[in-house]
């Protein structure tokens, strides 16, 4: 292979990781962040872990550079009372997949250090039992911005 | 002897606070409307909004995803009413985290979703007076600075004097929202 078209290989391979977090069995779509108020000193994280594989996989840890902590929620509802617990056991088996998503189960990111605009890429961190590390890239949503509605 | 009238004393005196307790219970829900709220600009009633419906969340700040989408509906719901519709309707947003949730921060907080919100806290016996007119629960889940509070999530439309008119959950969309706002503001 001559050497230019190499380099040009080399750096389409190092864009890939920005567009696609597939890094092993685990892939990890559709991660974003709620743009939190202006006081605010959490907010939530929400994408889709899927077990592409054969085999089980347990999320070891998650953490960014943006927040002190992060954790994965369990949100559940009785008697209109809301219940939020930190999912100590994340785990995926073999075609499964987990959904973190508005309103329900999510991400909490604990101490935030800076402030976190519309736009922002926050970058996570995921590591499994196994030693597999994942880089999420998630983009800030501010909320408040209506979408607009499309009809099919 | 000296036992059995220990005992009958400390039984009447027991009698005797959980009859003034009932007392005090019933008697707050009469005056929810009258329970002092601290709000960025000063002291608040719920009957200081005289002629208006309230549109009434529970929350904190440090809730990262259900109390934002909440207040995100409120806001969104408010902006569906026209001018005169919104002038009736006072959205109000209670703090559940009076510990940490002081009046400017909260203030700060809702003028993220909305110009016309207010926010509220209540510290000691008025805030559990206050949750308790409602039949919200609160509870702090750990001592870890970063604690969270498990409560309840409803969102209450509230006619005069603080009279339940529409309960909804917290992930009402904003347009039923703006529905049961004018379906009230008709009656």
């Amino acid at each position: 292979m001559k050497k230019p078209c190499f380099i040009i290989l080399v750096l389409m391979l190092s864009v890939l990781p920005s567009l696609s977090v597939y890094a092993g069995d685990l892939v990890i779509e559709e991660a974003w962040v709620r743009m939190p108020p202006p006081v605010a000193e959490t907010a939530a994280a929400y994408m889709t872990l899927t077990n592409k594989g054969d085999k089980l996989i347990m999320v070891e840890s998650i953490d960014s550079e943006a927040a002190a902590k992060v954790e994965f929620h369990q949100m559940s509802m009785s008697n209109g009372m809301m219940h939020m617990a930190e999912m100590k056991d994340v785990r995926l088996d073999a075609g499964e997949s987990l959904v973190f998503k508005a309103g329900s189960n999510h991400l909490m990111m604990i101490d935030l250090k800076d402030t976190l605009k519309a736009g922002d890429k926050v970058s996570l961190q995921l590591t499994t039992k196994d030693g597999s590390k994942y880089q999420i890239h998630a983009a800030v949503r501010d909320m408040r911005v209506q979408k607009h509605e499309h009809h099919h | 002897m000296f036992y059995k009238s220990k005992f009958f004393q400390s039984f009447f005196l027991l009698l005797f606070l959980s009859s003034l307790l009932l007392f005090a219970c019933s008697k707050q829900e009469e005056t929810a409307v009258m329970i002092p709220l601290q709000s960025h600009a000063g002291e608040v009633h719920l009957s200081d909004f005289k002629n208006q419906l309230i549109l009434l969340s529970f929350g904190y700040t440090h809730c990262p995803d259900v109390c934002p989408a909440t207040l995100l509906h409120v806001s969104q719901a408010l902006n569906l009413l026209s001018i005169a519709e919104r002038k009736k309707v006072q959205a109000i947003f209670f703090s559940v985290d009076p510990q940490r949730d002081t009046p400017e921060l909260l203030n700060k907080y809702v003028q993220y979703f909305h110009n016309d919100m207010i926010a509220v806290n209540a510290e000691g016996l008025n805030y559990s007076r206050f949750l308790k007119a409602f039949n919200i629960e609160s509870q702090q889940l750990s001592d870890d600075p970063n604690y969270e509070i498990s409560h309840t999530s409803y969102l209450f439309l509230l006619g005069d004097d603080a009279k339940v008119l529409d309960i909804m959950g917290h992930e009402t969309a904003a347009k039923f929202i703006a529905e049961a706002i004018r379906k009230h503001l008709k009656d």
